[in-house]
């Protein structure tokens, strides 16, 4: 019997499925990470609480989740996006994994990234890094939040590297600070690095550098 | 996250690992790759965890294609979808085939069509919601949907006069 496209899609892609090692493979990653979460909440779960303070705490929750509201929430979901990036761009630059192409020159440099969907750009931050005697070493490729990008390391006049990492603006980036709108990038500390973060041209930019670095 | 884990929902997810890579092994691998990158930045505060390990398991996919296939192959994609095809969205409910010829058809398929695929006819998503998944504006993928549909009629045609 001849059917639509859709339904012999739907039938052949049913018949594709995981292995039984390639499910079992999967479970244990999330094992892996449940066991970080488990440790840190062990000793809590195993506490006795008596009826009236749980009563207590329900209607604390109750008043909390009131006063915040849903615009309370969105907030929280982009702040905790920030901080996800902010993690993860400082765990890239202090892990100082080999340049995939070493030089100072910056179009030398972007035309190395011929993989990408969007263009390296100067951004008006760097040209001021240029005051501060900021070097440009080279890159290699990386991902912020799963998205290809590109990683600009540079070095200044004691030695210090700081890192601009630079990937396509998002729908998941909203929450940050467009630099041809508003005129500061969102600033957080990490670690003993100081990260900015902003959009530019079309792209999210994000700079890790030494917060003792730091002219003001 | 329990939701997330479940066995239906990552074979749901391995389904589109498969549209992307056309192999059964290097779906798992991409799959088990993908998630892996999602857990690791936090998977489990994100809302729509599906739709974020797509986009996760996408990026990562045709970075690594980009790596082994010749560039032109893409290029020449994006040269094609210039020209302008019918503005009116194709329905996949009007395009004849069953599932022994588009097993056939499967393996003439590049990983682009194969995701279209993915999307227009399991996930039933319109041509504005591919564009919103696929970051691509509707027109592309209006143009994308007509030239599968055209490659798909064609290749049934072929097999039509071959049985």
């Amino acid at each position: 019997m001849t059917k639509s496209v859709k339904d012999a899609a739907k039938q052949f892609f049913n018949e594709q499925s995981l292995s039984d090692e390639g499910l079992q493979k999967i479970l244990a990653l999330s094992q892996t990470e449940n066991r970080h979460v488990d440790s840190t909440t062990q000793h809590s779960s195993n506490k006795t609480t008596k009826w009236w303070v749980r009563y207590g705490l329900a209607a604390s929750l109750l008043v909390i989740s009131f006063w915040f509201g849903l615009k309370g929430i969105n907030q929280y979901q982009q702040a905790h996006r920030i901080e996800l990036i902010v993690a993860e761009v400082v765990k890239n630059h202090s892990n100082l994994k080999p340049l995939e192409v070493n030089s100072s020159n910056f179009l030398q440099v972007v035309n190395y990234f011929d993989q990408l969907a969007f263009l390296p750009s100067i951004t008006q931050l760097t040209l001021v890094n240029d005051q501060l005697g900021q070097q440009l070493l080279g890159g290699r490729y990386c991902s912020i939040q799963g998205f290809t990008a590109a990683q600009l390391r540079m070095e200044n006049k004691i030695g210090q590297f700081s890192t601009l990492f630079q990937t396509e603006d998002a729908e998941e980036f909203s929450m940050i600070p467009d630099l041809h709108l508003e005129s500061n990038p969102v600033v957080r500390f990490n670690k003993g690095y100081q990260v900015s973060l902003w959009r530019e041209k079309g792209l999210l930019m994000v700079l890790v550098e030494p917060a003792s670095s730091i002219v003001n | 996250m329990k939701d997330f884990l479940l066995a239906d929902n990552l074979n749901e997810l391995f389904r589109f690992a498969f549209a992307l890579t056309g192999d059964h092994q290097e779906a798992e691998d991409l799959l088990h790759s993908g998630i892996e990158r999602a857990l690791k930045s936090g998977l489990e505060a994100v809302e729509h965890k599906n739709a974020y390990v797509r986009t996760v398991i996408r990026n990562y996919w045709y970075d690594e294609l980009r790596k082994k296939k010749v560039r032109q192959d893409h290029t020449q994609v994006m040269i094609d979808e210039e020209e302008t095809i019918s503005l009116l969205e194709p329905d996949p409910e009007q395009v004849v085939m069953d599932e022994i010829q588009l097993e056939r058809s499967w393996k003439t398929l590049s990983d682009q069509q194969r995701e279209l695929l993915y999307l227009w006819c399991i996930l039933g998503m319109s041509a504005t919601e591919i564009s919103v998944e696929l970051a691509l504006s509707r027109g592309t993928i209006l143009s994308r949907l007509h030239r599968l549909q055209a490659h798909l009629q064609k290749s049934h045609s072929k097999q039509v006069q071959h049985d």
